[in-house]
């Protein structure tokens, strides 16, 4: 189910695997970037999401304060029910360390960080998939 | 996996100075912003970190404000100008060390003489000639010093005036000031008062010369000098490429070179504070080399091999004789003499980071 499309970003809900998929392209305005992480956020609210996975492959640099404002959101995510989120790691130099800046805020979050979607899914797979996370409830973190 | 390669700060600067300054966009600049958020978070403790955010600094100027402001960061390791000036001179090998080794070889130079002569050209505050004047004064022999130091700041100068003053001297001393650039002295009244000293004349100059802005002037300079006839003429200049007008290129000379002379200052035996505001200091010289439009710049240096050049088209020689009782340097410093330049090098890893040059009158050459 396909969230929203534009050509920065499109937004879609995998239903078999429970995956939210955030797939971004060049350089992103700040207030679609922001737009994009609350829509998320709500339907993660509203929906049985076990995973996000953000492929920023093409992504152009994110400002260290949309960085912040991501990162900021996670925890509610997880709250509302996110067990686990993966990124697709960018090729972009700046977007590597937006990246980083992202990821030192989320050191503590059961966050992957992959070269290719196909590897994203499978850690998270495995990672859904091991009987603790099975049994235990939501939380990874 | 957990976590992902990063790039270096030198990588990602790179890009960003392949931008500047004419593909300046949106985009650009949160690139530069975010780089900058990078740098600034363990800024104190990562030498290319502090690097890097002084060379972002020095073009922000020119790509407009953004969130973050550098200048509160760096604030913080701002050292008053009088104890960085002691730090320059008393522990930074490469003033340090440079005053010695030409001091000395000066000192050789004028061996058992009565009568002397010293153009010091940049003369500042006096430092090195007031550490010479103290050799000096162990001569047997030397009856009679004129010192004529050549300095635009009167500042600089009157301070100069006053600690030469103050130095205990075995021999008279007459200290002519002559607050000028180099290249608007007045060479015939410099030439009388050589003659009326009638001494024999050394001219020493320590990171003034690459100030002059034209290479017409440089060359003119050179050749008044060597007009005046005299004994030795020293020179010491940073050994790196800040003439070149090609931004691109004159980016990369110049984080090589401060990339080296960051790597020595980590190792002094200082504070945190300081080692950060000695280079704190040298920003100043990254914001001319890379933030100065091309008219006004000033810290145009040159490698030792284009002095030379100079020196060699306008008449003099250079010589490979200086006096080695300084060259322990210590900080992993080698001092090398290159045979292709004809200068010293000061050398650390793979960076001549100062050149010496001691040049003398080719007797052969044909003045105009």
């Amino acid at each position: 189910m396909e969230l929203y499309k534009d050509q920065n970003v499109v937004l879609r809900y995998v239903d078999e695997r429970k995956e939210l998929l955030q797939v971004w392209s060049g350089f992103v305005p700040a207030s679609l970037f922001r737009v994009i992480i609350d829509i998320s956020t709500e339907f993660i609210a509203k929906n049985d999401v076990d995973s996000l996975i953000s492929d920023v492959t093409e992504q152009k640099v994110v400002s260290p304060e949309d960085a912040e404002y991501a990162a900021s959101a996670l925890p509610e995510m997880m709250q509302y029910g996110l067990k686990v989120m993966a990124f697709v790691i960018p090729k972009d130099v700046f977007t590597r360390l937006s990246l980083k800046k992202f990821s030192d805020f989320g050191k503590d979050k059961p966050i992957g960080y992959f070269n290719s979607l196909p590897e994203a899914r499978q850690w998270i797979k495995v990672l859904l998939d091991t009987p603790v996370n099975k049994t235990s409830g939501n939380d990874l973190s | 996996m957990q976590t992902f390669p990063v790039p270096t700060v030198y990588e990602a600067l790179n890009l960003v100075m392949k931008n500047f300054p004419d593909n300046i966009s949106q985009e650009t600049r949160v690139e530069v912003e975010t780089l900058l958020d990078h740098c600034l978070d363990g800024l104190s403790a990562c030498s290319e970190k502090f690097l890097t955010t002084l060379f972002i600094k020095a073009i922000r100027k020119h790509i407009g404000p953004s969130g973050t402001d550098e200048h509160i960061y760096l604030k913080k390791f701002e050292v008053p100008q009088i104890e960085l000036f002691n730090l320059l001179i008393e522990q930074f090998p490469f003033v340090k060390k440079c005053h010695e080794i030409i001091n000395d070889t000066i000192l050789e130079v004028v061996g058992d003489a009565s009568n002397i002569v010293i153009i010091d050209i940049g003369t500042g505050m006096g430092v090195q000639m007031n550490s010479l004047l103290k050799k000096l004064s162990a001569s047997k022999t030397l009856r009679r010093v004129t010192l004529i130091g050549i300095e635009p700041f009167s500042e600089a100068l009157d301070h100069a005036q006053s600690v030469i003053s103050k130095v205990s001297c075995s021999f008279a001393l007459n200290f002519i000031p002559v607050r000028s650039f180099i290249e608007e002295v007045d060479f015939e009244w410099i030439g009388v008062m050589i003659q009326r000293s009638g001494g024999d004349l050394v001219i020493n100059e320590s990171l003034a010369l690459h100030h002059i802005k034209q290479q017409t002037d440089r060359h003119r300079v050179i050749k008044k000098l060597r007009g005046l006839n005299p004994k030795a003429f020293f020179l010491t200049e940073p050994n790196v490429d800040h003439y070149e007008p090609d931004f691109q290129r004159r980016f990369q000379n110049c984080y090589q070179h401060f990339y080296h002379v960051f790597q020595v200052i980590d190792q002094l035996p200082v504070d945190e504070v300081k080692r950060n505001g000695l280079k704190l200091f040298f920003g100043r010289e990254i914001d001319d080399i890379i933030g100065g439009n091309e008219m006004d710049r000033v810290e145009k240096h040159e490698p030792a091999f284009r002095w030379i050049e100079k020196l060699l088209v306008n008449g003099f020689k250079p010589l490979n004789r200086f006096s080695k009782g300084a060259f322990n340097l210590g900080y992993g410093i080698k001092p090398e003499f290159d045979d292709f330049s004809g200068s010293l090098g000061l050398r650390f890893k793979n960076e001549t980071v100062i050149s010496l040059i001691h040049a003398v009158c080719d007797d052969e050459f044909l003045l105009d």
